[in-house]
Parts: structure tokens; sequence; C-alpha cells
């Protein structure tokens, strides 16, 4: 098994992921608005909001992802890291729970204003 | 056993402090915390005094009782007082005091910095309180929005004597949050591997590396206005590119972290006295681990909701707006924890407990109307007014000080060995809770019918005469409570009844210590199998006493911890650490003096007194490792029976300090980039200036040979790993060399930049940038410099490879931020 | 002590009906915007409120119930329960309906470009409101006139430090902030007069940033207009 896998780092990587997904959709946004902000007339169907949808989908589905290879280690992993994993499980999930209820909410608003 | 006898006095002798004048140069964990409780609560009376004249300036409508001039101080004051000088000192102290004994160690990692955290806090505190006794307070509120506290609107000192003090006061804070986070990270009992930590241990594990990553922006914010104050750097001034959002970013940045920096070790306190009561193991560790972690990191997530009303984008609001109700989830995760706790245990009813019931009621109030204010519509009505004063109290009076104090009686018996009683205690208790609520629970309503903050006063009729009336009164009953409290304390250090061992029969380490403790805490080392120590080994204390567990020699005089696996607690080595010493106090006071100079605008002085403080800190760092005043070579050093010493490997505390205050820097120096991109992007006038006022060949030089430093000596660090290390005072000489080249050609680089710093934030922003560079080369040439002599003198070997590992992050730290700065600050703006 | 806070509370509901009235009160709504505000006020108030005792009921029952010996098992059933309901549906409940009630208001309270909306310049310093009406070319001082059910765009900017716009029985504030010009759309529909007061603090006379907001019926207000075009005219 690779090692990696249990590394210390997974108690928190879920939401290192979440925080850098929360700042550069926050200063991307804000950027954006800057450069080319699109028509308030288009409401919330705009390329903004479009690649934004797509980016936290992104996110949310590889936060889903880890949260699923942390469970299936659990499984087969010595007890010691029991611990462990059942935290880093959880934050993965929670984390991409987090990311979906942010970004779902913010693709309803119409951007830039 | 009078062996034993011997043994204790042996182990006193080594470990007690110096008497008379001499304990001004303790650095024992125990003293240095009971100092930080005890300033704290001094601090807390004179924060209670300022709010009680606030309350009678408002008693009644349009009164005089005090000068608009004055009122500012006093609420300026107040807020500045109580999150600065109390809530975060006092949980600090408690925090110092109580992990070491429940991770079953002897000390804290860095003794010598836990005092010199001390008295820059005690000097920094009196620098600020003096500014009050003269009359020249800061007076633009504790949040000092610029322009109202900038040079042209704040001329007095108050302000300076806000950024100054309160910034000395935050570096005590961040070497405790360091220190915290390595002691519990490298210094736990054999075998107590993460998951087997007192939960308290997570939540101040939470909280310190909280500290480390959420001070720094308001330090740099801090630097930035007093630069604005004093040279006229136009950080904030939209007129020349700056912008005053910039501040409330920082300064929120830092100051919504902090909320929860305050709220994370008083639910520790909950989280370890319920289960206590409820006699049965707390239920779901792991979801308070979860909650732990979760809050530690929205937390970071939510600053803009105190900046709803600033004109920030409708979309930005969202994104706040939803991540501040998010962390509702993790604390009602850990409320609903607890009440499965009570549910499956068997309850007993004493006077911490009764403070547990307060805190939750007032807590819960405090989180409910913060998710209300988390809803943007809503704050935009109530923002700013007595609603938000009424809410914050709730969270941080319910969220902090009835743990505090249900934790300080339940702990009384561990500072002095007496029990506390329900009689006055009780009494104390309803005074508060009924004085607080009558004071904050109408409050709310105050602010619904429309008073702002910060007034001095108000005209009759609008309906909150009443109701002001009715919050001086409550404010004096709480008061009146306050008092009664102290009495009970004081008071039964004289007439409290003897505790018993272990008197509510609890199950960490820190019981096991004896009650008051002794300065070593425990005589072995245990080493720990269980959640529950004292629960499963009732005759820890005895065994641990009688010298049956490790690390028992003491022959040698050294002071020594046992060094132990960041996640699992394997025993991997034996730490020394410093014992007592003046340094810390006369280091603290060249600062202090450092402080008052740059306060009286002598800069001549202040860089005088900067030269000196340097010195100290190098001396400091001189006696160290094998150093004769430490732990020098031995011939018997492989007949011991315990691991080898720490400076003997490469993963000593002293790295894993390096590496947290690198964190703390990192945040720092993000903090600059942030304002950097965010003048440009953001601010009203931002713009960059088409030709780099920087030269940039110059600079490519300065990085190479930086370059070459970093990359000769990360081959000493390699070669010492190999134990093939020879030759290195020569070694470091090749890096010393290189690294002064580079620290030349960056002087010369500042000194001939066309920087226009009072015109132009943009340029002036650039300057602190390459400040902060010149600060690290310098530090970096100096301490390998040094190690020349060090190697020389036989301090580093192949032996005691432990310095060089130390340094080798914050070269590489060093290097990384110049080529990042060089990346984004010069190059960026020249190819957009 | 749970009744001596139900009592408190009964207390508070009354007194707060009784005494909601007053120049600057949010709960005293002259406009649509406040009027939103209130009733998510009330809302949010008994929701919050039965979410409060609800919880420190449960804690006192969970602290005096008589003993039960658990198994490991009912532990965890208990605990799972209690954390996934309590700590987890409970508040994603709230914060879910919440929002759903908060963002479309917060959303209709914006200044959505309209036909019909009028420019009103405020321009703060410490310690006076400047106001100018661009288009009608008006000028005041701490004192704003507006027609009724007609939408107001506040232009709000600073001249000195930062303050904030507020007149709480219309709607919310918004900062004047040097450097940046913020716009705040302000709707009354009674007509009527209502303190504005400056809301962040600005320096010594805080307290006394005061002004007032008129709210005249749309044909007073034309007629207003044109007195004070006659007038100023008149001065110049």
């Amino acid at each position: 098994m690779n090692p990696g896998r249990l590394h210390p780092i997974h108690y928190v990587a879920g939401w290192i992921i979440w925080a850098i997904w929360f700042v550069a959709a926050y200063g991307g946004l804000a950027v954006a608005c800057k450069i080319e902000p699109p028509a308030p007339e288009q409401g919330i169907f705009n390329w903004l909001n479009l690649s934004f949808f797509v980016i936290t989908m992104v996110v949310f589905v590889l936060l889903c992802l880890y949260a699923v290879d942390k469970r299936k280690l659990l499984k087969e992993a010595p007890p010691q890291t029991k611990f462990a994993l059942q935290i880093a499980t959880a934050v993965y999930a929670f984390s991409a729970f987090g990311t979906l209820m942010v970004g779902l909410a913010l693709v309803m608003v119409t951007p830039c204003l | 056993m009078n062996n034993d006898l011997s043994l204790h006095a042996q182990f006193a002798k080594v470990w007690d402090n110096l008497p008379g004048w001499g304990q001004l140069a303790a650095v024992n964990h125990t003293s240095i915390s009971r100092r930080f409780m005890l300033t704290g609560t001094v601090f807390f009376i004179i924060g209670g005094v300022l709010a009680m004249l606030i309350r009678s300036q408002l008693a009644l409508p349009e009164q005089e009782l005090i000068s608009p001039a004055l009122y500012a101080q006093l609420f300026t004051m107040h807020g500045t007082v109580m999150m600065f000088l109390f809530a975060i000192p006092i949980l600090e102290g408690a925090a110092m005091y109580l992990i070491p004994k429940m991770i079953g160690t002897r000390d804290l990692v860095f003794p010598r910095l836990s005092a010199l955290g001390y008295y820059c806090y005690l000097f920094g505190g009196i620098i600020i309180m003096t500014s009050l006794f003269l009359g020249i307070a800061p007076d633009s509120g504790w949040f000092m929005y610029t322009p109202l506290s900038s040079a042209e609107f704040s001329a007095g000192p108050g302000s300076d004597f806000w950024l100054l003090g309160i910034t000395f006061v935050e570096i005590s804070a961040v070497s405790a949050g360091v220190e915290l986070t390595v002691s519990i990270l490298r210094t736990r009992a054999p075998g107590m591997s993460l998951s087997k930590m007192p939960i308290f241990c997570w939540y101040i594990l939470a909280m310190a590396l909280m500290i480390v990553f959420g001070f720094p922006p308001l330090i740099l914010a801090s630097i930035l206005l007093e630069l604005e104050r004093a040279a006229g750097m136009p950080f904030f001034d939209p007129a020349a590119g700056g912008d005053p959002i910039l501040w409330q970013h920082l300064f929120w940045l830092f100051g919504h972290p902090e909320v929860y920096i305050i709220f994370l070790p008083a639910a520790g306190i909950v989280s370890t006295i319920i289960p206590v009561f409820a006699g049965r193991p707390l239920v779901g560790y792991r979801w308070i681990v979860l909650a732990i972690i979760t809050m530690g990191f929205v937390s970071f997530g939510l600053w803009v909701h105190h900046m709803f009303t600033v004109g920030i984008p409708q979309l930005a609001q969202a994104f706040f707006s939803i991540a501040s109700m998010l962390v509702a989830i993790p604390t009602a995760i850990q409320v609903f924890a607890w009440i499965a706790t009570l549910w499956t245990g068997r309850v007993r009813f004493e006077l911490p407990m009764l403070w547990m019931f307060g805190f939750l009621f007032i807590f819960v109030c405090g989180g409910l109307t913060g998710v209300m204010l988390a809803l943007v519509p809503f704050d935009w009505q109530v923002h700013d007014t007595h609603f938000v004063v009424a809410h914050f109290h709730y969270v941080l009076i319910g969220g902090m000080l009835f743990p505090l104090i249900g934790g300080l009686y339940y702990w009384l018996p561990h500072l002095s060995g007496r029990m506390p009683t329900m009689h006055m205690g009780k009494w104390a208790f309803w005074l508060i809770f009924i004085g607080f609520n009558a004071t904050f629970l109408m409050m709310h309503l105050t602010g619904l019918l429309g008073m702002p903050r910060r007034v001095v006063t108000y005209e009759a009729g609008l309906g909150w005469d009443w109701l002001n009336m009715l919050s001086t009164f409550g404010s004096f009953i709480m008061a009146s409570g306050f008092g009664m409290l102290m009495l009970d304390v004081i008071l039964h250090f004289r007439y409290g009844q003897k505790a018993r061992f272990n008197p509510w029969q609890a199950d960490t380490l820190e019981w096991a210590t004896g009650t008051p403790p002794t300065s070593y805490n425990f005589l072995s080392l245990p080493t720990v199998k269980t959640r529950h120590p004292l629960w499963d080994k009732p005759d820890l204390r005895s065994t641990i006493s009688d010298g049956a567990h490790g690390l028992k020699r003491i022959g040698h005089g050294r002071r020594e911890l046992y060094g132990t696996d960041a996640v699992t607690g394997k025993l991997i080595e034996v730490i020394h650490i410093p014992t007592h010493s003046w340094l810390p106090l006369v280091t603290a006071l060249f600062l202090a003096a450092l402080c008052i100079s740059l306060l009286s605008r002598a800069y001549l002085v202040a860089l005088a007194i900067t030269v000196i403080a340097a010195i100290c800190v190098f001396r400091w760092a001189w006696v160290n490792g094998a150093h004769k005043e430490m732990a020098p070579l031995t011939a018997d050093e492989e007949q011991r029976d315990e691991p080898k010493l720490h400076s003997r490997t490469m993963n000593g505390p002293g790295l894993w300090g390096m590496v947290v205050t690198l964190l703390s820097d990192g945040s720092l120096y993000l903090s600059l980039l942030f304002g950097w991109l965010y003048l440009w992007t953001v601010a009203p006038g931002g713009k960059v200036p088409d030709v780099s006022a920087v030269s940039i060949t110059a600079m490519t030089i300065s990085g190479v040979t930086l370059t070459v430093a970093v990359l000769l000596y990360h081959r000493v660090i390699k070669m010492l790993r190999s134990g093939a290390a020879s030759k290195l005072p020569a070694q470091f000489a090749g890096v010393f060399v290189f690294g002064a080249l580079h620290l030349a050609t960056l002087i010369y680089v500042t000194i001939t930049s066309k920087l226009a710093v009072t015109d132009n934030a943009h340029d002036a922003a650039l300057f602190v940038m390459l400040m902060f560079l010149l600060f690290h080369s310098s530090i970096a040439v100096v301490a390998s410099g040094l190690q020349i002599f060090r190697a020389k003198k036989g301090y580093i070997s192949q032996a005691l490879p432990y310095e060089p590992a130390v340094l080798h992050p914050f070269w590489l730290f060093t290097l990384g931020i110049f080529w990042v700065s060089f990346a984004c600050f010069l190059i960026m703006p020249l190819v957009w | 002590m749970g009744d001596r806070a139900v009592k408190v509370i009964i207390l508070a509901i009354t007194l707060s009906l009784s005494g909601c009235n007053g120049r600057y009160s949010i709960l005293d709504p002259a406009g649509p915007h406040a009027q939103a505000v209130m009733w998510l006020w009330w809302g949010m108030l008994i929701v919050g409120s039965l979410v409060l005792f609800g919880v420190c009921a449960i804690w006192w029952y969970a602290m005096r119930k008589p003993h039960k010996k658990y198994s490991e098992d009912e532990v965890k059933g208990v605990t799972n329960r209690l954390v996934v309901l309590g700590g987890i549906a409970l508040p994603v409940a709230c914060i879910t309906v919440l929002l759903g009630f908060g963002i479309p208001i917060g959303h209709s309270m914006l200044p959505w470009p309209s036909e019909q909306a009028i420019k009103v310049e405020v321009h703060a310093k410490q310690w006076l409101w400047e106001v100018h009406y661009p288009a009608q070319n008006i000028q005041l001082q701490d004192k704003i006139v507006i027609p009724a059910g007609v939408p107001i765009d506040i232009h709000v900017s600073s001249e000195d430090v930062i303050h904030s716009f507020w007149v709480p029985r219309l709607g919310g504030k918004m900062d004047a902030i040097p450097g940046r010009t913020n716009v705040l759309r302000l709707l009354g529909d009674k007509p009527g007069t209502y303190g504005g007061q400056c809301a962040e603090y600005c320096g010594l006379a805080h307290t006394k940033m005061k002004f007032e907001v008129s709210v005249l019926a749309e044909r007073e207000f034309s007629l207003w207009v044109s007195q004070q075009q006659k007038e100023q005219a008149s001065s110049e």
C-alpha cells in the first residue's frame, strides 16, 4: 500500500483543498468582475457562473473521491491507523459538503453586482 | 523511601526557580502560566471598570458624565483590553499551565520563549495602559478603522500606542502558539498517539495553529498603518492608490479567527469537565475532533461578514454569508456530543456544572443571533447597532468567560490544593448570570430600536431610555457577582478544605502531579496506553512519584523531557530544555525600549536598541545545543539507557519550532502579497507603474547568489544526513560568502531603487516587500556566519547535527520568498 | 430556571411589541425593504427561541433524568442520533430555510437598473451630510426629501473618514468610504418624516451626525422640487 495514503496530512487535507478553492473562487470572481463582467441582464446563466459551477463540481468530486478512498482503506488498514482514517474520511466528506453548499448557493446569484 | 525523598530533592534542585529576585529569571511553565493568568485577571478588572464607566454614561439620556473624547478612549480601550490583554493571554496561560501536565511531560519545549512571551505581554500591556492614564489612549475604536486612525484624523500618539503596543503583545501570542503546537506534537507521554490525546489538547492544538496563521495579518496591517502614520507611506489613502478597505480585510482576516481562538480553548474546558462530572468518557470523541478541525478552517473563511455594509459585491456577500452559517454545524455537533455524554452518564451536579449550564444557555443564544447576523439583509439593518454589541457579548462571555470560570473552579484544587465550595460560588454564579442577561438580553431590542454603537449619549423618548437603564442596572449586578467570585477564590486559598487526591475523579494526567504540583510535574514519565490514564490506573500517581517510570535520572543536572513521534507517540529521543535565565527578561526590556522609542519617534535610538536586542537574541541562540551551559558532549554518551539527546539528532523540537514559526511567517508574507494584489486590482485608484523602479538585473544577480548559498547549505545537510560530514567550518563559510554577496546586492538594489514610497501605495508595498526580504536574508546570513564559529568550537559536528537542520528550513523559506517576490512583485506587472 | 427564562421571554415579547415604534426603530418600518427585514426578524426570533429552549431543555433533561446503564452499542446509538439530528440536520435545515428566505429578500433590495429611479448624491463629512439631486439640481444639508413609492438611488461618498448612511425605518445601511461611491436603494411607501443617522464611528461628534428623510406623496414631491429649484435659483 502506498504510505502516502496514510500520511497525517489527510487529517486536514480536505479543508486545505476547500480553502484553496475558496480563495481561488473568491479572488477569481473579484478579478473576473473587474476584467470582463457578464451583463446583468443575463441573470445567472453566463460564462462566469458556468465556469464557477464547473470548478466547484470538480473540487466536490475530487473531495468525494478522497473520502471514498479513505473509507476503503479503513477496511484493510491496521487498527492503529483507524482513527486517522475515520477523521480523514469525515473531513473529506465535510469539506465536500461545504464546497457544495457554498458553491450551489453561489451559482444562483447574479455575479458582479 | 529515604532514597526517594532525596530523588525528589534532587529534582527540585534542578527544576525549581531561583529564590527572591531570581523569580524574574524563571522559565518554568507552571510559574509563567500562573503569571499569565494573574496578569490577565488584572487586565480583566481594568477592562471591567472601563465597561462600568461606559454603562454609567449611558444609564440616562443626554447625560454629560463623560466627555465624548474620553468616551471614545473608554470604548476603544475596553475592547482592546478585553480582547488582547485579557481573553487571549489568560487562555494561553491556562493552556500553558495544563498542557504539559495533561500530556505527561515536565515543561513546555521552549521554556525561555514562554518567559519572553510573558514579558512581552506584560510590558506591551503596561505601555498601552500608560496611554490611558496619560489621557492619550487610542480612540478610534478597537478595530482602528482608517482613515479615522490615520495621522490626519488621529494626530496624537493614541493610534501609535495601539499599533505598537498590540503588535508587541501579539508577538507574545504567536510565540505561545508556536510553543504549544510543538509541545503538543512532540512531547506527549510515550504511547500517547493523537487518538489517545485528551480532547483538551486537540482544542489547544487547533487554537495554537490558528494563532500561528491568524495573527500575522493583523501584525502586517499594524506595520503598514504605522508606516503610513510615521513615514507617510499611503497604503490606505485612496488619493495615492491605497484603500481604507484593505485595513478592514487584514483586520478581520485576523479578527474573525480570533473569536474562534477564544472559543476553542473554552470549549475544550467544557469537553474536559462534562465527562468527569458525567462519570463516563466523552462520547463522540471523533465527532468533536472533526468539529474542531472544521472550525479551525471554516473560521478563516468568514471575515467578510464584518464588512457587509462596505459595498462589496453581492456575490461575495453571499459567499461569506453561507460560510458563516456553515460554522454553526461544527458548533452544534459539539453541543449535542456534550448532551449525549450527559445523557448516557451519571451526572454529579457540582459547582463547575452550574457554570457549564450557564455557558450553554448564553452561548447557544449568542450563536443563534450570530446565524441571524450572517444573513446579509438583516445585517444591513442591525450592523453597528447595539444588537451586535449584545450578540458578541453573548458569544464571548457565554462562550469564553463562563467555561473559563467553570474551569477555574474545576482546577482550583490543582492550583491551591484546596476545594471550592458551593456557598458563595452559587451566589456569584447567579449574580453574574442574572446580571449578564439583564445587561445584554434586552440590549438586542435596544439595537433593533435603532441605537447605534459608540454613541456617547442619546435623546430621550426614542424608546431607548428604560432599556439602557436596565442594561446599566444589570451590569452593576454582574460586576458585584465578579466581586463575589474573586472574594470566593481568594478566601478559598485560606479557608478551603484540603483537597484529596484527584478530587473530582478525573481521567487526565494533570491530576497525577499532586496538588499543588511540583516544578517538574512528574518524577518519572509514564507510558500512556489509553485515553483515560487515571481511570484505568488509579495508582499512577504513586508509581510516578516512586520513580517507577521513565527518565528518572537527574544526576546530570539537566532538565529533560521525552520527545515522541507527532502521530504515534512513539518514544524517539530525550529533549533537554534550558533552565532559568535572565535573557528573556533582558530581551523583552530592550524590545519594550524599542517600542517606546518608536512611540516617541526617536528613530536613531530605535535603531541602536534594535541592534542591542538582536545581540541579545543571538547570545540566546549561542548558549544552546552542546554549549557548556546546556548539554556538552560527554564520554558516556552512548552508555545511557535512555534514547539519544535531541541535539544529537536531526529531528529535535527546534526544527519543529522553526517550521511552525515559518508557517506564521509565511502567513505574514501571504498577507503582504494579498495586500499588494488587492491594491493593484481592487483599490479604486490602484495601478502599477510601467517600468520597474527596482533593477531587475541586480535582483537577478542577488537571487542567483542566494540560490547558490542555499544549494551549498543543502549539501551540508545531505552530508550530515548520510553521516559523512567533514570540514564543516569551511562549508559554512562558503554558505556565508554567497549569502553575504546576495545580501549586499539586495541592499544595493534597495538603496538604488527609485521607489516613490510616499506618493504611491504600490511603491510603498514594494518597499515593505524589500524590507521583508532584507530581514530574512540578514538573519540567515548572520546565523550561518555564527555557524562557522560554532563548528570550529565543536558545537556543530557529525555527532551534533541538530543546529544546521534547524536553520535549513529558514534558508529554504528565504529562497522561496525571494523568488516568489521576484515573480509576483517585479515580473508579473511587467508582463501583464 | 426554565420557568424564569420563559417569563423573561414572554415579558420581552410583550414589551417589545408595545415599544417597537420610535424614530429609528427597525421594527416600525415605513418602506418595503425595512418591512421585509422586520418580518425576517420576527421569523428568526421565533425559530431561534424554539431552538434555544429546545436545546436547553434537552440538556437539562439529560442532566437530571434517572440514571440508566447503557451498553456500548446503545451509547453509540444515542450519540449518533443526537449528533446527526441535532448537530447536523438541525443547523442544515435552519440554514437552508434562512437562506431560502434571506437571499431573495437581499436580492430585492439591490439597486437594479430602473428607469424610474431618482439619483441622490449624499456626501458625508465630519459631521454632516451634503445632499445633492443631480437631475433636479437641488442642494440640501442633513435633509433628504423623496417621493413615496419611487425607488431612490442614494450614491454615498465620503470626504474624510468612513461614515455610514442609515435610515432604519426605510432600510439597511451603507458605508460612506473615501475613494469610493456606494449605491443604496431606498424605498419609502408611507409619507412621513424619518430619522437617519451615522452608524460607523467617525470621530467626536459621531453621535450628533444625524439627518432627516421626508417621504412625500408623489404630487407633493414634484411641487417641492419646483419650489426648491425656484428658491435656489433666486438665491444665486
